[in-house]
């Protein structure tokens, strides 16, 4: 459904991509993890054709790029409209109608600031918004970049619940987090990535059995810290 | 058409919140009344008609709000990338310039009209006010949309249109009072309209020499401004 295969990016001669290949199956949740400034953004935004690499290749498989959903750190939400008001703009582009946006907007737990305008949001509500804007449409494939960071434990959950239900509607996920916790108990396969290169790819469990780092539960954390030497925030 | 009317749509519930542009479409006619209550008189006593601020300030809104509203949210939806996700949804360039320009022009009708009734216009002078009215705001819609994309945020956007506003604004009535300024003047868009504006309010009717002339003053500064357009659509592009 998505793949890379050896993907260059350079910003003012530094290379922040080097070689990045993965492939990402129907249907599934895939992490990209790896702390700030690894490449994680920088990957999505390539994929979402917002920004070109300098080699390699890399395929979306859908028809239409408006099958597919993006949530960013720069939300790009209009702040003197309200969060209905943002999502009506949208569902009146995707021709999906109101009842839809307002079903959106209670999948995040939003519907009682349907009325307030964008600015006056907090941080993580604003975040909620916009992947309610994501989401809006039904995309066949949804890139979700850091979509728990800034939220309490008990909105992340929901947000949790919310990708699994997507999945399950056939929905692909691809999500960045420097959340190793957060990937184990979501995604089906992960790449862990490193000043632009991926150190380790497959299944948290299986990458975990690999390095025989298991404590209670599988510790991708120390995996991560073992490859590369980096502690995550 | 969807895209469009969703464009539209979204600039009605959002650009009356967007004070400081909303305020240029009332700041105008309003100093126009102001200007004519106060000193029309004394303007139609030293040979200059009761209108002449009405004109003067029709000429400035048309001349400069349209050019700023559609500057100002291009640099908008630019800064906090608002247009990143607008593409993203299949929204096409020219989708949401029509969206955009098309609320611009329809919002500009009111102080149009409100020109009209400010300046005692007889209702055949509407038949070619608003024509010319709405041409001079298609004209500074297509100029926004030049400096919109030029601009990476709204700062920068405010520091190109200024100058501009001053200059398209203020130059064809300090022309009146110099012959050097009104050979540099007569160039522009707002002069011609500055022009036909005078005569048709005073109810004349303009030779055909004149009109032709003025007319093709203002389609070689839409033909200007359009491929400036271009050139900054395939330079900077909207994509956000």
């Amino acid at each position: 459904m998505i793949s890379m295969t050896n993907v260059v990016k350079r910003f003012n001669g530094n290379t922040v991509l080097k070689d990045v290949s993965f492939e990402v199956k129907a249907g599934e949740i895939f992490g990209l993890l790896g702390p700030s400034g690894a490449g994680k953004t920088t990957i999505i935004n390539i994929l979402a054709k917002q920004l070109t690499a300098e080699g390699g290749t890399h395929t979306v498989a859908v028809d239409d790029f408006t099958q597919v959903g993006l949530m960013l750190e720069e939300d790009g939400l209009y702040g003197r409209l309200s969060a209905m008001q943002n999502l009506n703009l949208f569902a009146g582009i995707y021709g999906v109608g109101k009842a839809k946006a307002e079903e959106a907007l209670a999948s995040v737990g939003l519907i009682d600031a349907a009325k307030r305008p964008v600015a006056k949001l907090s941080k993580g509500m604003r975040q909620r918004l916009a992947l309610a804007r994501a989401i809006l449409h039904s995309p066949k494939v949804l890139f979700l970049d850091e979509p728990t960071a800034n939220l309490d434990p008990n909105t992340a959950r929901g947000i949790h619940k919310l990708v699994f239900a997507l999945r399950d509607e056939g929905t692909t996920v691809f999500l960045t987090t420097h959340n190793m916790e957060e990937a184990v108990n979501l995604c089906n396969n992960v790449a862990l990535l490193h000043k632009g290169e991926i150190v380790e790819y497959g299944a948290p469990k299986e990458i975990c059995e690999r390095h025989d780092s298991f404590k209670t539960v599988p510790d991708l954390e120390s995996v991560f810290v073992k490859l590369t030497g980096v502690v995550l925030e | 058409m969807r895209a469009i009317s969703a464009i539209f749509n979204k600039q009605v519930s959002d650009f009356p919140k967007n004070i400081s542009v909303a305020f240029l479409y009332v700041m105008y006619p309003v100093l126009a009344a102001v200007m004519t209550f106060f000193m029309g008189g004394e303007m139609e006593d030293g040979g200059v008609g009761a209108g002449f601020f009405t004109v003067v300030f029709a000429m400035m809104f048309v001349g400069s709000t349209p050019m700023i509203s559609v500057a100002n949210t291009i640099a908008e939806d630019n800064e906090y990338k608002s247009l990143r996700f607008l593409v993203m949804a299949g929204v096409k360039p020219h989708q949401y310039m029509l969206g955009l320009g098309t609320f611009v022009m329809i919002f500009s009708l009111f102080p149009i009209v409100v020109f009209g009734i400010i300046g005692g216009f007889a209702p055949e002078v509407y038949l070619t006010f608003i024509p010319i009215a709405l041409l001079g705001c298609t004209t500074s819609v297509i100029l926004g949309g030049v400096v919109g994309i030029f601009s990476k945020n709204v700062q920068q956007c405010a520091a190109i249109y200024t100058p501009l506003m001053l200059v398209l604004g203020f130059m064809p009535f300090l022309a009146t009072f110099n012959e050097t300024m009104m050979n540099i003047s007569q160039v522009l868009f707002t002069h011609q309209i500055f022009l036909i504006f005078s005569y048709v309010s005073e109810g004349l009717v303009l030779g055909n020499f004149t009109m032709t002339s003025a007319m093709a003053i203002i389609g070689a500064n839409v033909l200007v401004f359009a491929v400036l357009f271009v050139v900054a659509y395939k330079k900077k592009g909207l994509k956000g």
